[in-house]
């Protein structure tokens, strides 16, 4: 990791922070904050996408279709800032699909740990089970918007305790000639 | 390269260099590990992750897409199955391209490179299982030429066009090869159909750093299989056809390999790329031929009767049991000494190579490398049993 990227990952930990703490103490500015964290992220990508296209993609064989992807996100972003309203259904769908996806991908990893003989198949389990139960929690308190601003209060610390401890990560290689 | 090659070829490359029936199987195992030391076989045995050589479909998945998880799978994939040919090399379509997609282009693998050389180098003086790895390592070269060892959408896709030549009866007087289309399905588990040119390969995956754009996952197995000849368009090659003859490509890898390890045996004092031992394998040349164009899935069988019938006897089935267990009983300061042990010392000296190299070539896909003469030890600490090896030779 370069210098700069340790400050983005650190940086970008203490925003999920901060975001957290705004979602738990202010919770009419909730779901606000939530849909702006999902319209800016979506900016990000497709300009993520627009430098994709004109650093990279271009020069591949069927390079086009990223600069479509990029204009169709830049589109949805707007779009999704406009809006003034999102009904807070879609987002606790998007929450369900999230944990129950990466319920299912580390309980899979832990199957595969497990039949291997690592130890770590205890730690993927853990996750697994973590995850799973989120996306249970999600699904059980759909129509009480406060259990799920809180959940994903939890998904954001726990990002961005995973963020800060792979900023301070070594991650250099020894080389003895 | 699957268990055929680099297990059963790389004993009788062994052979015909000079090395004994008890040597060559030494060797072909350090080679066959290469496929199968991944991070949960590692755990499992108490050994250093960071000594992995390859990665489980599911440890790819767990891995992330931010750097010091892509650094991490570059590191195991471009270190020892898509050695980079040129790291210093300029775009030939374009006057202008960017750096970043200069960095991914120069992590293409093709043999003979300066990289080839300096693993078979390492490679000398050190164990048998270092002379495994350097095998695999160079025998990859061939076969996976042509896709980088990084997660890359720009440099690892394929076009749908994709065709395998086949020889023409139909028309003997015409064109040497007739065109076979290729039906690509994403069908995990199941074993690719010969009869109807029906291959697994990975999913189409917009996203640049998706794990399924990482080698030749884009290409299916067809890399692997000695047998084929095909064609096709890769991402990065402005649109031109692109032929592969693996038979030829075999045939010139099983070569390579003899000159390699005779090298390493000291018949000759120094290694230099595109040179090649046809001399030795002559008398077999016909026979080899026969085994590489067979078109079956596995040619290990056929290997295996070529190399019991040239040292007469018996080449045992690999098994990872038994090295594990040897591993897992030895006392902690005999672990090195194991083949297992070896090989692991052997691995992260290689890793420890060629990401210094991708490093000094101011490319950071593969991770920072630390010269410990210079800043002493820093960085991962399970690459200290470099050290160690470093101080027994300096005692020696």
């Amino acid at each position: 990791m370069t210098k700069l990227q340790r400050f983005q990952s650190i940086l970008a930990s203490l925003f999920q922070l901060l975001f957290a703490v705004l979602i738990l103490f202010f919770s009419d500015l909730g779901y606000g904050i939530i849909t702006a964290l999902i319209s800016f992220s979506l900016l990000l990508s497709a300009i993520r996408e627009f430098r994709y296209y004109f650093s990279m993609a271009r020069y591949m064989v069927g390079g086009k279709r990223m600069l479509y992807r990029a204009l169709i996100m830049t589109d949805l972003a707007f779009l999704s800032l406009s809006i003034a309203q999102i009904p807070t259904i879609y987002i606790q769908i998007y929450l369900v699909a999230i944990f129950g996806f990466s319920g299912f991908v580390d309980l899979m990893r832990a199957l595969e740990a497990r039949r291997g003989g690592a130890s770590s198949w205890k730690l993927n389990a853990f996750h697994s089970a973590f995850n799973l139960l989120m996306a249970i929690l999600c699904l059980c308190f759909i129509r009480f918007g406060r259990v799920t601003e809180i959940l994903y209060v939890i998904s954001l610390v726990n990002s961005a305790i995973l963020r800060l401890i792979t900023a301070f990560r070594r991650t250099a290689i020894i080389y003895i000639a | 390269m699957q268990e055929d090659f680099h297990y059963y070829a790389t004993y009788c490359a062994s052979f015909l260099a000079g090395f004994s029936h008890e040597e060559s199987v030494k060797i072909a195992k350090g080679a066959q590990f290469v496929d199968l030391c991944t991070k949960t076989l590692l755990q499992s045995i108490g050994a250093p992750e960071a000594a992995a050589t390859t990665q489980l479909q599911m440890e790819m998945m767990d891995a992330g897409a931010d750097p010091v998880s892509l650094q991490m799978i570059t590191r195991i994939w471009a270190s020892f199955h898509f050695l980079p040919y040129d790291l210093y090399a300029a775009y030939p379509y374009r006057k202008r391209v960017s750096r970043r997609y200069l960095r991914k282009y120069r992590l293409i693998c093709r043999p003979n490179g300066a990289l080839v050389a300096d693993t078979v180098k390492l490679a000398k003086g050190k164990s048998l299982q270092a002379a495994g790895i350097a095998m695999h390592v160079l025998a990859d070269t061939w076969a996976h030429q042509n896709f980088a060892g990084t997660p890359s959408l720009v440099i690892n896709n394929t076009d749908r066009y994709f065709n395998e030549l086949v020889p023409n009866e139909e028309n003997p007087a015409g064109e040497k090869y007739a065109r076979r289309p290729i039906t690509f399905r994403h069908a995990l588990g199941k074993a690719d159909d010969l009869e109807r040119s029906l291959f697994t390969n990975t999913i189409y995956q917009s996203d640049e750093n998706s794990v399924m754009n990482l080698g030749h996952g884009r290409a299916g197995h067809l890399p692997d299989y000695s047998f084929i000849r095909y064609e096709y368009q890769p991402a990065w090659g402005g649109y031109e056809m692109l032929v592969k003859d693996n038979p030829s490509d075999y045939y010139k890898a099983f070569c390579q390999m003899i000159y390699a390890l005779r090298y390493l045996r000291g018949d000759f004092p120094d290694f230099v790329t595109d040179t090649y031992d046809e001399q030795t394998p002559a008398p077999f040349e016909e026979r080899i031929h026969q085994i590489l164009e067979k078109r079956q899935l596995s040619a290990s069988g056929d290997w295996k009767a070529f190399g019991e019938s040239l040292s007469g006897n018996e080449v045992p089935v690999f098994s990872m049991d038994a090295e594990k267990e040897a591993y897992r009983a030895a006392p902690p300061d005999q672990k090195d000494e194991t083949e297992l042990g070896r090989f692991i010392v052997a691995a992260l000296a290689q890793k420890s190579m060629v990401t210094n190299r991708i490093y000094t070539s101011k490319n950071l896909l593969a991770g920072f490398s630390v010269d410990y003469h210079s800043k002493g030890f820093k960085g991962i600490r399970e690459y200290a049993a470099l050290l160690r090896e470093y101080r027994k030779e300096q005692k020696k």
